[in-house]
């Protein structure tokens, strides 16, 4: 990269010649490493997916979430610095409960989500600290609103999505997710397609093992951002396995 | 008539301290007051344990001094299915407390990790609250009564709390008035019958509130109750009791 | 010689993502003497090597208590971990304060970690250069949590950190089963101090003088176990022939040559002396 040993990518509080923050740019590298997370809106609701990599088995299978509530439907899937994100997670439940405070409703998705971006850019105006290794997907569902999801980027950009994907295999997911035409999709079918992406996705060489973390909000959870119920998430995966299966054997032939 | 030569101004006049706000100096010499009194306020709350659970039970009216201002308002506040609240004095100050439990348990909620409230820390954290701004001379103007079911111990709870931060638990409590009135009767209920069940327990809690209603102006027939055993707590309908005023003719130095 | 600019500060993202900063503060892990940790069902044990820094010196104190029902093991910046223990304590009573109970560890240990996380972003100050095991007891029942200078906190089944740790390591991936299904905690205890002891080195075996041990669990606070019940445990357990065989060597020399990496053909230039306190003795070994 034509940037390296410039010095010019050094600090956030600095541009390049042609204008770029590098720092901001190489945040977003932090975010390829991570382990893939994919958000799609459907008309009932919102999934959230992880590929969680396994790097020892002694780690419990609950460590390492990458899927936080914010509030009672809100929800919060983030790849990158876990760290981080565990840090923008408790900000965004800081705003939702302020929001809550001030008017007595739970904050709207879109509220939320300039909330969290402005508080990201910040990071990305001083040379004092760094901009958050986080792509921060935020999605939740109510009667009023419908189904929302947006991504916010580690320059503290955001924007509203159908589907969208971070971490080491965003592209074949992103790709995976505009076969599906989500807007008529019920999340009971998106958690099915969800799933079987994160298995498509996963490289099986390079990373060797991982939990499929799963989250959503939507009819069938009573309009509760909650982890998938155990069934469907074993059913999902059970699917899944099988689709890819079929997939593998029909390229043989 | 002879001039008569007052110390005391004159003491103060050299000291130059001002005794009362209409002095010159920039700042008031009154102290800074804060509230003196509750505003719209319930009264009396009861609370009875029972031998695998507790009942709370409280009348429904907000009074603003002697006036009746509003008929019907919960007192009871269902926390979670072990917890419950019941409060007597200043409604504001109570809703206040109650957006407070309302953030923690959304907090609890988030956190997905089985932790929340429960009667004990419930009755914890408002005695530290209570007890924090009367402190700062700025109390907060309730009473509780905290109940529940301490997942914990396998016991229910039963503890009470004055505005003072004054902190306990018994089988029955009562507040206010309550403490006049209602708790010798409940001392009396628990004393003949250790071993209570839920059946004996409400009768007694709501009989407690029909002696305040006999003595208490401020007080109603309409009523609920809240009744809390292992992983159950139920706030009931508000409804009404039983009274009787056929005795009231006897009284003679009222009418 | 290539010098990495990108590695200086812990506010610059090197152009692969990395922040190189935080990568050298874990390495800061390895540097302490190991500490092994593991739970069954009802108890969680850690147990450490302590080192004696000289003849004249008493031994560096690896294991914390920070309530009645949790502490940790540390490895790394003894210093550091002062700061965190300070602040896991303090967090512990204001809790009991508020609420007249325990505090769960999950929550425990996530405000720790969104403390440790401003020092992994801000220039003022540096990540934390310790690592913690934390074992504890809550509604939850037992558990084992390894905390990192990264901010990263992990619930562990088993875990080990610090100098030689992997062979720990090893053993409680290959026990996993064993240590898990352990009926008491002197079984348990035991399981941590076969771990421990693949971490020594040849010249060092088992004693009450190398070894703390900790536990915690259903109705038994945080105990740090006193020399005689240790030696007991160990007792048991040298008769027993040793997995592996390592030369007594100094690790550090080790870990540095890891540092330079372009510059793995020449022996490294002897380091200067490290200023900050470590829980280790800093001994150099020759170079092999």
């Amino acid at each position: 990269m034509s940037s390296i040993g410039t010095g010019y990518d050094l600090s956030s509080s600095q541009y390049s010649p042609d204008g770029r923050v590098f720092q901001v740019e190489y945040a977003g590298k932090a975010v390829e490493n991570s382990g893939t997370v994919i958000g799609i809106r459907g008309k009932d609701g919102v999934v959230f997916a992880s590929e969680k990599l396994v790097t020892t088995k002694l780690h419990e299978s609950s460590a390492n979430r990458r899927i936080w509530r914010i509030d009672t439907n809100i929800g919060m899937a983030a790849a990158g610095l876990i760290a981080d994100a565990r840090k923008l997670s408790e900000i965004a439940r800081k705003e939702a409960a302020d929001y809550r405070n001030q008017y007595g409703v739970i904050i709207p998705v879109k509220e939320l989500t300039k909330r969290v971006s402005m508080y990201m850019h910040a990071y990305t105006l001083y040379s004092a600290i760094r901009p958050f290794g986080v792509n921060c997907l935020i999605g939740g569902y109510d009667s009023v609103h419908g189904a929302e999801l947006y991504m916010i980027e580690p320059s503290g950009v955001s924007w509203g999505y159908f589907g969208c994907t971070a971490g080491k295999a965003q592209q074949a997911a992103k790709t995976e997710i505009e076969k599906l035409k989500t807007t008529d999709m019920s999340c009971t079918e998106i958690v099915q397609k969800a799933a079987k992406i994160i298995y498509g996705v996963h490289d099986a060489v390079k990373d060797k093992e991982f939990i499929l973390e799963m989250a959503w909000c939507s009819e069938q959870s009573a309009g509760i951002f909650e982890d998938l119920p155990e069934p469907i998430l074993k059913e999902a995966e059970t699917l899944a396995k099988q689709a890819l299966e079929e997939d593998e054997d029909a390229e043989m032939t | 008539m002879a001039h008569r030569y007052d110390i005391n101004s004159a003491l103060l006049r050299d000291l130059k301290v001002p005794l009362d706000g209409r002095t010159s100096s920039s700042h008031s010499a009154t102290p800074k007051q804060h509230s003196q009194g509750p505003s719209v306020s319930g009264t009396a709350v009861i609370g009875v344990a029972f031998k695998d659970g507790i009942v709370l039970a409280a009348d429904t009216v907000g009074s603003y001094g002697t006036l009746c201002k509003i008929r019907t308002v919960p007192r009871l506040l269902k926390v979670n299915k072990n917890t419950v609240l019941a409060m007597s004095g200043d409604y504001a100050d109570f809703q206040f407390i109650e957006q407070h439990i309302g953030k923690q348990s959304i907090r609890d909620f988030n956190s997905d990790d089985g932790y929340e409230w429960s009667p004990k820390s419930l009755h914890s954290w408002l005695t530290r609250v209570l007890y924090n701004a009367r402190s700062k001379i700025d109390p907060l103007w309730n009473s509780y009564v905290v109940g529940g079911y301490e997942t914990e111990t396998n016991r229910p709870y039963l503890g009470g709390l004055t505005m003072l931060g004054i902190s306990y638990t018994s089988p029955y409590v009562a507040t206010g008035f309550g403490r006049f009135i209602a708790q010798p009767f409940l001392a009396d209920q628990v004393e003949k019958n250790p071993e209570l069940d839920e059946k004996t327990a409400r009768v007694a809690a709501i009989h407690a509130l029909r002696l305040l209603y006999y003595r208490n102006r401020e007080s109603s027939n309409k009523y609920q109750l809240a009744v809390v055993t292992k992983d159950n707590a139920v706030v009931e309908p508000v409804k009404e009791f039983e009274t009787a005023w056929d005795t009231a003719l006897m009284i003679r130095g009222y009418d | 010689m290539f010098r990495n600019q990108y590695d200086n500060d812990v506010t610059v993202w090197s152009p692969q993502g990395r922040l190189h900063q935080i990568e050298y503060a874990m390495e800061a892990v390895k540097q302490g003497s190991a500490v092994v940790g593991m739970k069954n069902a009802t108890h969680a044990a850690i147990a450490a090597v302590k080192r004696v820094p000289s003849e004249l010196a008493s031994y560096q104190k690896k294991l914390f208590a920070i309530d009645e029902h949790c502490g940790v093991g540390i490895a790394g910046l003894t210093a550091d971990a002062r700061t965190i223990n300070n602040f896991l304590q303090t967090e512990c009573l204001n809790h009991r304060y508020a609420y007249s109970r325990p505090m769960p560890l999950s929550r425990l240990v996530g405000t720790l970690g969104n403390k440790m996380q401003v020092t992994t972003q801000e220039e003022s100050g540096r990540p934390y250069g310790v690592g913690l095991l934390m074992i504890g007891f809550d509604h939850k029942g037992p558990h084992l949590i390894q905390i990192d200078p990264s901010a990263n906190h992990y619930e562990c089944k088993g875990m080990s950190i610090g100098a030689r740790s992997q062979s720990a390591r090893t053993y409680l991936e290959k026990h996993l089963d064993t240590y898990q299904a352990t009926q008491t905690v002197e079984d348990l205890v035991r399981h941590a101090l076969r771990a421990l002891r693949d971490t020594l080195t040849n010249d060092q075996e088992l004693s009450s003088k190398l070894v703390s041990v900790a536990v915690v669990g259903k109705d038994h606070p945080f105990q740090v176990y006193d020399d005689q019940l240790v030696e007991d445990l160990i007792s048991e357990v040298i008769k027993e022939p040793r997995a592996t065989v390592r030369p007594a060597q100094s690790t550090f020399a080790v870990q540095a040559e890891d540092l330079m990496e372009e510059d793995t053909n020449r022996p490294p230039p002897p380091d200067p002396e490290v200023a900050v306190a470590l829980d280790v003795a800093v001994h150099r070994g020759t170079n092999p």
